[in-house]
C-alpha cells in the first residue's frame, strides 16, 4: 500500500511557498552584500549578465569588489555593473566581457592585480556562467543570489551595524602579505585584450583604489600604474593619489579591503573623478 | 555522477520510470545494475580523466567476489579449497585497495631509498578509484558472509545448482555490489542485510512519504548546511588560517564538525530515500552522533555501517572483549587504527583512528562497561558529558581538515597566540547554517514527547518543517561541490 499523503503535502506546501517568494521577490530588497565569496560573486555575474547592460562596468579582484552598484546612484556612474569578483582578478572579468555579445561603452580595470596568475578559482568561476542552475535564475528570478533569503538577511544586519552615513574607520592591523608572484607575460597579454576592447568600442580606463597592503609587484605600485596607462594609451583614475591629497580617512575591514563606509566614500570620489573629461 | 548535478536529475526519472515499467525481478535488477554502472562511469574527476576508464576495476572486483561467493556457498567443496578461496578473495580486495589507495604509503615505508626515489613518483599518483573503500568492503562483506553460511546458503542468496540458477545468482551479485544509491559513499551494506530484499518490487508498495522525507532533509543537509558551510569552511586551510583571531578559528573548527556531518549524513539519507524509490531498505549510517554521552556510543551513532562492518569483520574475529581486558584494550585500538587509515594513507587519518582508540579504551578503563553503554534519558551530567565528547570529536576532526600534521600543529599555535576583531562574515554562516543540525539534534530529543502530547501538531510541524526544508534547498543551496567521503 503506498504512502504518499505527507510526501504530497510536503512537495505541495513547498511549491506553494516558492511561487509565494517569486510574487513578493519584486518588492523585496535586493542584497549587493553577501555573507560567502561564492554567493557575492554570483550576485555580480548575475546581475551583468541578466539586467539591462551597464555603461560603466568594473573589472578587478574583491578590493574593486567592495564598491556597490548603489553607491553610485545619481553619479556620473549611474549605470554602473561590478564584475570585480573576489579571489580573482581583472583578466577573469575582461574574458567574460569579451566573450559576452556586446562590451559597455566604458571599462574600468582595477590595476591591483593585473598580473595575478590564472587560478583554479578563476576557472571555476568561469565555469558557474555556463551551469545549467545559472541560466535557469536568469529565467526564474527567485532563484538569483541576491534575494537567498540568508543572504538578505546578512545585508539586512550588515545594514544595520554599518548605516550609509558612518564616518569611515581606521584600519585593522595588517597582517602579513602574501600575495602571488605576477604572471611574466601578463603585460603583454593585457595588451592585446586592451586592443580587442577598443576594437569593439570600449574606452577602458585604468583604476587604482586605496588598499589595505600593496603588493610590490603589482602594476598598482607607485608609478607603475602611471607608466602602465601612459604606454597603453589610456587614462588612469588613480582615486589612490587623490583620497590621499585630501586627507581621507580610510579604514580597512581586514587589513586590506575597505571598510563599507570607506568604500562608499572612496566609490563617490571614484565617480567624481570619473566624470572628469580626461586630460 | 552526483546526487546533487542537473544529469541525475534527468537519470533518477528515467531510471525509476524503466525500473517500474517491468514487474519481473529480472527485469528491474537488470534496469538497475546497467543504471548503476551508467551512474559510476559519467562523468569526469577533477583532473578531467573520465569515470568509465574506473569500471574495469568495478567489474573485476564484482567478478571475483561473485565466483568467491557461487564457490563458497557450493556443497561438497574440501575445507582446503573453501580456505584457499577466500584467502584468494581477501587478498584480492586487500590486495586492490592497498595498491590504489595505500601503495605510495607502503612504498615510502617499505621501499629501499634507491627503489622509492625511482618509483615514489608513480606510486604517489596512482588515480584512487571513486568508491573503491565501500565496495571493497561489500565484497569482503559478501565472500565472509558466504564462508560463514557455506552449503546452508545466505538468505537471498543460493549457491547455483546443477539445474541452473547461475545466471540469477551473479545477477543478484552485481547488483547488490553496485546499486547505485549506496555504491560510491555508502552506506556500506552487508550481504545479509541486502541480498534477501532482492526480487521484484511493485510501484504502489513504495513508501513515498519515507523516501520523500530522507531526500528533503538529505539534499536539505547536503545543499544548504555543507554546501554553504563549505565556502567558510574553506578558510580552514593553510596558510590562509595563519592571519585569522582565535574565535574564527574556533567557529571555522565547529563549522567543519557540522559540515562533515552535514555532507555524509545527507549522503547517507539521499541514499537511504533513494534506495526507498526502488522498494529498497540501506542500513541507517547516522544517528544523531553529536548527542553521544560517551565515544562508545558516538562510535554506534556515527557511520554506522562502517563501525558495525568494522566491528563484525573485524573486531570479533579478532576476538572482541571476550580474551581478556588487555586484549580488549589491543583489539579497540588495532580497529580503530586501521579504521582511521580507511579513510585515507597519510598518518594524520592513522593518528586520528589511533586516538579514537585510544579514547575508547580510556573511557573503557576508567568508566568501567557499564557506564560506556548508551545512556537512556537525558540529565545535566550526561548533557556535560554530551558536550565534552562532542569537543573531543570536533577537535580531532581537524586531523581530516587537514591532513598534514604540521598544519594541525600550526593551528593549534594560532589557536594559542592569535588575537585580533573577529571577521564576522565567516561567523555569520557558520552560526547560521550550524544551526539546523543543532535543531536537528535538539528535535530528536523533544520530537518524541511532543509526539505523544500532541500527535496532531507533531504531524503537521514535521510536514511544515520538511516542506520548509525543500524550500530552503531550492532557494538557499550554497556552491555546489563534491561530497567530502568521495575522497576516502
Amino acid at each position: 500500500m503506498a504512502r504518499h499523503r505527507q510526501a504530497l503535502v510536503i512537495v505541495v506546501s513547498a511549491l506553494l511557498g516558492m511561487g509565494a517568494w517569486a510574487f513578493v521577490r519584486p518588492w523585496l530588497p535586493r542584497a549587493e552584500l553577501a555573507e560567502s565569496d561564492f554567493q557575492a560573486n554570483l550576485i555580480r555575474l548575475q546581475t551583468w549578465s541578466m539586467e539591462p547592460p551597464r555603461s560603466n562596468v568594473v573589472v578587478g579582484s574583491s578590493i574593486a569588489g567592495r564598491l556597490l552598484p548603489s553607491t553610485f546612484r545619481g553619479t556620473a556612474l549611474d549605470s554602473f555593473a561590478n564584475l570585480a569578483l573576489d579571489g580573482s582578478g581583472p583578466e577573469l572579468g575582461i574574458r567574460l566581457l569579451l566573450g559576452a555579445r556586446t562590451v559597455p561603452p566604458r571599462v574600468f580595470v582595477e590595476v591591483h592585480r593585473l598580473g595575478k596568475p590564472w587560478h583554479t578559482n578563476d576557472t571555476a568561476l568561469l565555469g558557474v556562467v555556463h551551469e545549467t542552475g545559472f541560466a535557469l535564475a536568469g529565467r526564474l528570478p527567485a532563484l538569483r543570489a541576491d534575494t537567498r533569503p540568508t543572504t538578505l538577511l546578512y545585508a539586512w544586519l550588515k545594514g544595520r551595524r554599518e548605516p550609509a552615513g558612518a564616518t569611515p574607520a581606521t584600519g585593522a592591523t595588517p597582517a602579513p602579505a602574501r600575495f602571488p608572484a605576477a604572471d611574466p607575460g601578463w603585460e603583454e597579454h593585457f595588451r592585446g585584450q586592451v586592443g580587442e576592447l577598443r576594437r569593439r568600442g570600449c574606452e577602458v580606463v585604468l583604476l587604482r583604489l586605496p588598499v589595505g597592503r600593496e603588493n610590490p609587484v603589482d602594476p598598482a605600485a607607485p608609478g607603475e600604474a602611471d607608466r602602465l596607462a601612459r604606454d597603453l594609451g589610456v587614462r588612469l583614475v588613480d582615486v589612490n593619489r587623490e583620497a590621499a591629497k585630501r586627507g581621507m580617512a580610510i579604514g580597512y575591514s581586514d587589513g586590506l579591503h575597505l571598510a563599507p563606509a570607506s568604500a562608499r566614500a572612496v566609490g563617490m570620489l571614484f565617480a567624481e573623478l570619473a566624470s572628469r573629461p580626461a586630460p | 555522477m552526483l546526487f546533487n548535478s542537473w544529469s541525475f536529475a534527468v537519470f533518477l526519472p528515467l531510471v525509476f520510470a524503466l525500473h517500474h515499467a517491468g514487474r519481473r525481478a529480472g527485469w528491474q535488477v537488470g534496469v538497475l545494475t546497467v543504471a548503476s554502472f551508467a551512474f559510476y562511469g559519467w562523468g569526469s574527476d577533477a583532473g578531467g580523466s573520465p569515470h568509465w576508464k574506473l569500471l574495469p576495476l568495478l567489474v573485476l572486483s564484482t567478478l571475483v567476489n561473485g565466483f568467491a561467493a557461487q564457490e563458497l556457498l557450493s556443497a561438497g567443496r574440501s575445507d582446503r579449497r573453501r580456505r584457499g578461496v577466500l584467502g584468494l578473495a581477501l587478498a584480492f580486495n586487500l590486495g586492490a585497495l592497498g595498491f590504489f589507495k595505500y601503495a605510495a604509503l607502503l612504498g615510502k615505508l617499505l621501499l629501499p631509498a634507491a627503489l622509492w626515489a625511482r618509483w615514489g613518483d608513480r606510486l604517489s599518483h596512482i588515480p584512487l578509484p571513486i568508491g573503491i573503500s565501500f565496495y571493497t568492503f561489500q565484497g569482503i562483506s559478501l565472500v565472509m558472509e558466504a564462508w560463514w553460511a557455506g552449503a546452508a546458503g545466505l538468505v537471498g542468496l543460493a549457491a547455483p545448482t546443477a539445474a541452473g540458477g547461475r545466471g540469477w545468482f551473479h545477477a543478484k551479485v552485481w547488483f547488490f555490489k553496485s546499486f547505485f544509491p549506496q555504491l560510491v559513499a555508502g552506506p556500506i551494506v552487508k550481504a545479509g542485510e541486502f541480498l534477501h530484499q532482492i526480487g521484484a518490487k511493485r510501484l504502489a508498495d513504495v513508501d513515498w512519504d519515507g523516501a520523500v522525507k530522507k531526500l528533503v532533509l538529505g539534499f536539505f543537509l547536503k545543499m544548504v548546511v555543507a554546501d554553504n558551510l563549505k565556502d567558510a569552511t574553506a578558510a580552514l586551510r593553510f596558510p590562509e588560517f595563519t592571519d585569522l583571531p582565535r574565535l574564527n578559528l574556533l567557529a571555522l573548527l565547529y563549522g567543519f564538525s557540522f559540515q562533515i556531518l552535514a555532507d555524509f549524513g545527507g549522503y547517507s539519507l539521499i541514499a537511504q530515500g533513494l534506495a526507498k524509490l526502488f522498494g529498497y531498505e540501506l542500513p541507517l549510517n547516522f544517528d544523531m552522533p553529536y548527542l553521544s554521552r560517551s565515544l562508545t556510543e558516538f562510535w554506534r551513532r556515527w557511520h554506522i555501517s562502517l563501525s558495525s562492518w568494522l566491528r563484525e569483520y573485524l573486531y570479533l574475529p579478532l576476538g572482541g572483549n571476550r580474551r581478556g581486558a588487555g586484549r580488549t584494550y589491543v583489539n579497540l585500538f588495532l580497529v580503530m587504527f586501521l579504521g582511521g587509515l580507511w579513510h585515507g594513507a597519510a598518518w594524520s587519518y592513522a593518528i586520528w583512528g589511533t586516538a579514537h582508540g585510544l579514547l575508547l579504551a580510556g573511557e573503557r578503563f576508567f568508566a568501567g562497561r557499564g557506564r560506556a553503554k548508551e545512556a537512556v534519558g537525558w540529565t545535566f551530567g550526561g548533557g556535560v558529558r554530551a558536550f565534552v565528547v562532542f569537543n573531543a570529536v570536533s577537535a580531532l576532526w581537524l586531523l581530516f581538515k587537514l591532513p598534514d600534521f604540521s598544519h594541525a600543529i600550526a593551528y593549534a599555535r594560532c589557536l594559542a597566540v592569535n588575537s585580533g576583531s573577529p571577521r564576522v562574515q565567516a561567523l555569520f554562516v557558520i552560526a547560521v547554517f550550524s544551526a539546523p543540525v543543532v535543531a536537528w539534534h535538539l528535535w530528536s530529543v523533544v520530537a518524541p514527547r511532543f509526539a505523544r502530547r500532541a500527535p496532531a501538531w507533531a504531524g503537521r510541524a514535521e510536514t511544515a518543517t520538511y516542506a520548509l526544508m525543500l524550500w530552503m534547498t531550492v532557494l538557499n543551496a550554497g556552491s555546489p561541490g563534491d561530497f567530502i567521503y568521495f575522497q576516502f
